[in-house]
């Protein structure tokens, strides 16, 4: 059988970067995740951020304002170094075709390396401030068998349609760094405004293996076809963000922020190896270089302080995944219907601090929702996470902070049988030191 | 691709000059005139003429069950007094008396109140006269000068000067 004949076979459900073609469909092809774009899941903010849910605009007060709002920088005082890892995990279960899987994932990473540097002021305030962050998380792990039909080429020209027993392997590895600038000042006595621009970079890595084996004896020539596709990119762009911060009265902020789009360029090489009975036969390579935008974002928040112990957050981000282009928008492999592969998505954040009376210590608790914005899936339980966090203050210089946050979504093929529940969670430990 | 990039930087360099020149409000160094220098003890303090710059923020409210939240967020890093406040004896005082109208520097006749190098006890020789003013009058007089020297260091219309905003 020819290459051509099992890709004709597979439809064009493996992404070709080079061809700009798209197919958001998750099946017609493989059920791995390899056509879903991993950058349309939110940030992990900072350690308190995520604490109180991820609702940050208004709250921040440190360095972590420079991810969350620019503009709050302009509360700091004092000089700080901070920086925090992450510990991310997630485990994939479900099942396809009637067969279970189940696989985990996790890594920990450096999250974040800041410093912020208030100017002296006589009134007002202006901070400048630098960071390097982790942006995006592209590590991932699918891995399912199950047995079902597919569409072979036995012979030249001769087509046959059986039930085989496959295996989806894909491994997703590597993540994108933001170096970022930023400066704030007081415009007013109730107003903050601030900037700043990044300069992402990173890298993609992607090891996707399918494996067919003739379990039930459908075939005469063929005993297993194996396809492996090893993709590697660079990855790079600029992002801005503006950022306003009001205290309407005391205790009680608002914030708005707004992110520009960008362009984020994919510069790599795909190798495809091709086997049959355990025997490559055919390997290609390709360099590509891709560009991906996303759209605009924008986000408001509000902070209360009813009491000197308690802090109240909000906070929404909308983001219209359905702007985004990579070589033309996107849609789904739908004949009947265009439909946009990703939709808007409001992001709902909601936090609670609580300081402990005579005790340099707070805990936090929040509530974030994150959904889902790829539709190649229908959503049966859209992403939503619990939060905890706390902070102890040591000695009036030195802050830690913890979160942790727990998640869930479910999803399940649109005319397939095909479910899945991913669980998430993540560990952020940060500690920041003040001057 | 070169191009979208310009572009983004040519909007993020409007919008930071946008920014710096709307931040009228914050102010790198302290105004000089004559009405915040003359306060006496009081000038040490920002919140005295910016109460509510000193106090409008949320969080130098929120948290200070500890101290330690307190000076966290509420100490800049560059004045160690920051939310100095003068207590009461301080504020009700004149502080030590100051000298005015006199030369303690670079004056021909020596020092102000000892001349060259030493005097005479009293009674053994003439002594320099003296002329003394009422406290009063006194303190009119060095104000009086403060004004003139001041009018003085204003005429620089040249004068080179830092931006601040």
């Amino acid at each position: 059988m020819t290459t051509m004949a099992w890709r004709l076979a597979l439809t064009v459900a493996v992404v070709l970067p080079t061809s700009g073609v798209q197919v958001a469909s998750a099946y017609e092809g493989f059920l791995a995740p390899i056509d879903e774009i991993p950058l349309t899941t939110s940030i992990l903010p900072g350690a308190r951020a995520l604490g109180m849910g991820g609702a940050a605009s208004a709250v921040a007060d440190d360095s972590s304002a420079l991810l969350a709002n620019p503009a709050a920088l302009a509360r700091m005082r004092r000089i700080e170094f901070a920086g925090g890892i992450a510990l991310r995990g997630h485990e994939l279960s479900g099942a396809a075709f009637g067969s279970d899987f189940d696989s985990s994932f996790s890594n920990t990473r450096f999250s974040s390396v800041r410093f912020a540097y208030p100017f002296p002021t006589f009134r007002g305030s202006l901070v400048v401030a630098a960071s390097a962050e982790q942006v995006y998380d592209f590590g991932g792990d699918f891995l399912a068998t199950y047995d079902d039909s597919l569409t072979w080429e036995e012979g030249e020209g001769e087509y046959q349609t059986g039930l085989w027993r496959q295996v989806e392997d894909n491994v997703t590895d590597g993540g994108i760094y933001a170096w970022s600038l930023a400066a704030a000042f007081d415009a007013s006595p109730h107003l903050s405004l601030g900037a700043a621009v990044s300069y992402w970079t990173g890298n993609f890595d992607r090891d996707f293996r399918w494996r067919a084996d003739d379990a039930h004896g459908v075939s005469e020539n063929y005993d297993s076809y194996e396809l492996v596709v090893s993709t590697s990119a660079d990855v790079s762009g600029l992002r801005a963000k503006v950022g306003a911060l009001f205290y309407v009265r005391d205790g009680l902020a608002g914030a708005f922020v707004v992110e520009s789009p960008t362009t984020l360029t994919f510069d790599g090489s795909e190798v495809v190896t091709e086997s049959y009975d355990g025997v490559p036969e055919d390997t290609e390579t390709v360099y590509f270089s891709d560009e991906l935008r996303l759209p605009f974002a924008f986000g408001a928040g509000l902070a209360y302080s009813p009491t000197d112990l308690v802090v109240l957050a909000a906070d929404v981000r909308y983001c219209d995944w359905s702007e985004m282009t990579y070589a033309g928008r996107l849609y789904l492999d739908d004949p009947t219907e265009r439909r946009a592969a990703y939709r808007a998505t409001p992001e709902y954040s909601l936090g609670l601090e609580v300081t402990l009376p005579s005790w340099p210590l707070r805990v936090r608790g929040g509530y974030m929702s994150r959904p889902v914005a790829y539709r190649g899936l229908d959503v049966d339980r859209d992403r939503a996470y619990i939060t905890l966090g706390a902070g102890v203050l040591i000695d009036t210089v030195l802050t830690v902070d913890v979160a942790w946050i727990a998640g869930v979504h479910e999803r399940s093929g649109p005319d397939y049988d095909y479910q899945e529940k991913t669980d998430e969670t993540a560990l952020v430990v940060e500690a920041a030191y003040r001057f | 691709m070169m191009m979208r990039r310009s572009r983004l930087f040519q909007i993020s360099l409007v919008l930071v000059v946008l920014l710096a020149a709307s931040g009228c409000y914050t102010v790198l160094r302290h105004p000089t005139g004559p009405a915040v220098v003359s306060g006496g003890a009081y000038y040490r303090t920002c919140a005295d003429c910016h109460a509510d710059a000193a106090f409008y923020h949320p969080y130098y409210h929120y948290g200070w069950s500890h101290y330690g939240w307190r000076a966290y967020y509420g100490s800049p890093w560059w004045y160690d007094d920051y939310w100095w406040c003068p207590d009461d004896e301080e504020v009700a005082g004149d502080g030590p008396e100051i000298e005015r109208g006199t030369r303690h520097l670079w004056g021909a006749g020596g020092w102000a109140s000892r001349g060259w190098g030493f005097s005479r006890p009293s009674g053994q020789g003439q002594s320099r006269p003296r002329v003394t003013k009422p406290k009063e009058e006194e303190h009119r007089d060095a104000q009086e000068a403060d004004e003139d020297q001041k009018e003085k260091s204003q005429r620089n219309l040249w004068k080179k000067r830092k931006k601040v905003f």
